[in-house]
């Protein structure tokens, strides 16, 4: 699961305070911060709640949202993120990978694409020539 | 002070010596290693790996050796001291304090501490999110992947247990752990690759386990934490590294029989994980490619380089340690320096002689003192070398009744208050009893060359005072333990009782003879003096 965005995370900032909210109980909160559309809103929350991060009850003709999870375990997942992030390299150092932490660009990649198919074609030709 | 003041000056020392010295050494092992290359021409690159492996086992050997050499040559056969409380193992006495806390030494002890914390902490991060990143995934491989890797594994002749995963978020294949070794497949990979082409990519990762590379490179890491400041280190390092990658390359094409696949498996891999931003920086990858399929690569080249450099790196460094250890000394090499005189230059020192000029010329001293060497000097004491008290016609005059606080039996001969260049009077008669090397006042072949001796030990002597006992307003050589210590120099036993009292006992002193014990009370005031004892040898 992703980390939430900063808009998202104003959402959820919200609704962590509110408990369960409509999406108009969350725009006017938000508005109070700073102005704000509430389509805006309310396709944040649609998103939102497609990627997981909140929870949607359509009983109503309302929808009502909850945050999927509380805010310790969000805070939890972000700093995780943020530290993968930052010691990618590093935590890579450390396991031994098929492939070298540098990375090779779009041109060397073709021409290793080429140098392989030629290798191939050349072996192929060689077979192809050996006497029965 | 620095973060190093509260560790033995000793240590301080000797730690400075080493980093110092593996310039140099550090330097001339990895230039050894293009020489190895060219003498024997590896053609297996598990030669190279070895000896890339071998050169930085001895870099990382090189230090512990050097503080080895140093402790062997500096501690007067390490006889314990006696304390009231116990000390920390480094705590030589005869390194000089003095040197070791002037000058730069300390900071570089400290700067150097700093960044193995900062790289440990750094580290160690790193390793809690890569664990934390296998522990995530653990969604096994569908059939028939798990009986390929046991086939596998019996081939390489592992003998552990091993996991596979399918790692959904990774971008390649990886290897984590040791003894319970796990294996991270991308999802990409799975869906990308051919049956063909995954079995070689899985007996590559296998090959890492077969040859406990996750175990070399945590040394490695290690290693590359200490010694953080030497380039050769680091250079050595990526070689073992890329060695590696080549040795699995051959292990996993001789298992699978099958050099093509794998090379074409690195390239789709590598074309999974590509982002636009890369940019063209010649990775390693192609030169992996170029060995599997039996082209010709080019080496060599780089290494000649680097052998050139390294020799340079080598020349410059042999050449400026010695400039730059003299100018850490502050005495003249020859004597009286202290029995651990810093190697100033790059062979090893020769043996301390037990000081030279101790050669018999003192008849009027009746038992020959032992050897500075069975002297425990307390920590911190710089090291002068005990002498017999100097003849009688040594000037060393006390003050009967003298001052020191109305003590009954008076001692201390006047210190003159408050000169540190200039040559004081009594104190310096009586330290040139004491200073190795004036002999007598006469004696000695060159009065200057004497009277200078005197004037430093002198100085060294309040300088040491001063740091040691000074207080608040009170200059360190006026009180009762400095003014003692001036003149007669280091105590040849000390007893501590931290708070409650110390005691200084002399074996041998001018006027009380044999075994005088000066008691101080826990603020450093004189409490007992010894008695006077029989005519002065």
């Amino acid at each position: 699961m992703k980390s939430p965005t900063p808009a998202e995370l104003e959402i959820l900032k919200v609704l962590w305070t509110l408990g369960d909210a409509t999406v108009r109980q969350v725009h006017d909160e938000l508005e109070r911060q700073r102005p704000s559309r509430y389509t805006t809103t309310l396709k944040l929350m649609q998103i939102m709640a497609a990627k997981g991060l909140v929870l949607r009850e359509e009983d109503e003709r309302a929808h009502v949202y909850r945050a999927a999870r509380g805010r310790e375990e969000t805070q939890r997942r972000m700093v995780g993120d943020l530290l993968d992030k930052v010691f990618e390299g590093s935590a890579a150092q450390l396991m031994m990978g098929a492939l070298a932490h540098q990375r090779a660009s779009r041109q060397e990649l073709s021409e290793l694409r080429r140098m392989i198919d030629d290798f191939e074609a050349a072996e192929r030709g060689r077979k192809e020539r050996k006497p029965r | 002070m620095t973060l190093s003041g509260f560790l033995s000056p000793a240590f301080v020392s000797i730690a400075g010596e080493c980093l110092l010295h593996f310039l140099w050494q550090g330097a001339a092992l990895a230039a050894l290693l293009p020489a190895a290359n060219f003498v024997l021409r590896p053609s297996s690159a598990r030669t190279r790996y070895a000896l890339h492996v071998i050169t930085l086992f001895l870099m990382a050997l090189a230090p512990v050796l050097t503080a080895w050499w140093l402790w062997q040559w500096s501690a007067p056969e390490g006889e314990a001291i006696r304390l009231g409380s116990r000390l920390p193992l480094f705590s030589l006495a005869s390194l000089p304090a003095a040197q070791a806390s002037t000058g730069w030494t300390p900071w570089l002890v400290t700067a150097w501490m700093c960044g193995v914390a900062l790289l440990s902490v750094w580290n160690a991060t790193a390793y809690t999110v890569a664990w934390a990143g296998t522990r995530r995934c653990r969604t096994g491989l569908p059939q028939p992947w798990p009986r390929i890797v046991e086939r596998l594994r019996m081939q390489l002749h592992i003998r552990r247990r091993v996991q596979v995963f399918c790692a959904p978020s990774r971008k390649a294949p990886c290897v984590f752990g040791n003894w319970r070794p796990v294996i991270l497949v991308p999802a990409a990979a799975l869906v990308r690759l051919t049956r063909l082409e995954l079995e070689a990519i899985l007996a590559h990762e296998l090959a890492h386990i077969a040859r406990h590379d996750w175990l070399v490179n945590l040394l490695q890491v290690f290693i590359e934490t200490v010694l953080f400041y030497h380039p050769a280190v680091w250079w050595v390092s990526r070689g073992i590294r890329r060695e590696r990658e080549f040795c699995c390359d051959d292990m996993a094409a001789a298992v699978t029989e099958n050099r093509r696949d794998l090379a074409r498996a690195l390239v789709t891999l590598e074309e999974s994980r590509w982002s636009p931003a890369v940019t063209a920086s010649g990775s390693p990858l192609r030169i992996r490619i170029q060995r599997l399929l039996d082209m010709p690569t080019q080496h060599p080249a780089q290494s000649r380089l680097a052998a050139v450099a390294l020799l340079v790196l080598l020349a410059g460094v042999t050449v400026w340690h010695p400039v730059f250890a003299a100018g850490q000394n502050t005495e003249p090499p020859p004597p009286p320096p202290p029995p651990a005189a810093p190697p100033s230059e790059n062979t090893p020192p020769p043996p301390p002689a037990p000081p030279p000029r101790r050669t018999g010329a003192q008849p009027a001293v009746a038992p020959a003192p032992p050897q500075p060497a069975k002297t425990p000097l307390p920590p911190g004491f710089p090291s002068v070398p005990p002498v017999p008290p100097a003849p009688p016609a040594a000037p060393a005059k006390v003050v009967p009744g003298g001052m020191v606080g109305g003590v009954p039996g008076g001692v201390v001969g006047g210190v003159p208050g408050g000169i540190v260049g200039g040559v004081p009077g009594r104190a310096a008669a009586a330290v040139a009893g004491s200073v190795p090397g004036v002999l007598a006042a006469g004696e000695t072949a060159d009065k200057s060359e004497a009277e200078k001796l005197v004037e430093e030990e002198v100085a060294r002597r309040i300088r040491w005072t001063n740091q040691r006992f000074s207080k608040p307003g009170v200059p360190g050589y006026t009180t009762d333990r400095g003014r003692i210590y001036l003149l007669w120099g280091p105590p040849d036993e000390l007893e501590v009782h931290p708070g409650s009292k110390e005691m200084w006992r002399y074996r041998l002193l001018p006027v009380f003879g044999k075994d005088a014990t000066f008691e101080f009370d826990g603020e450093g005031k004189l409490t007992k003096a010894p008695s006077r004892g029989p005519a002065p040898i």
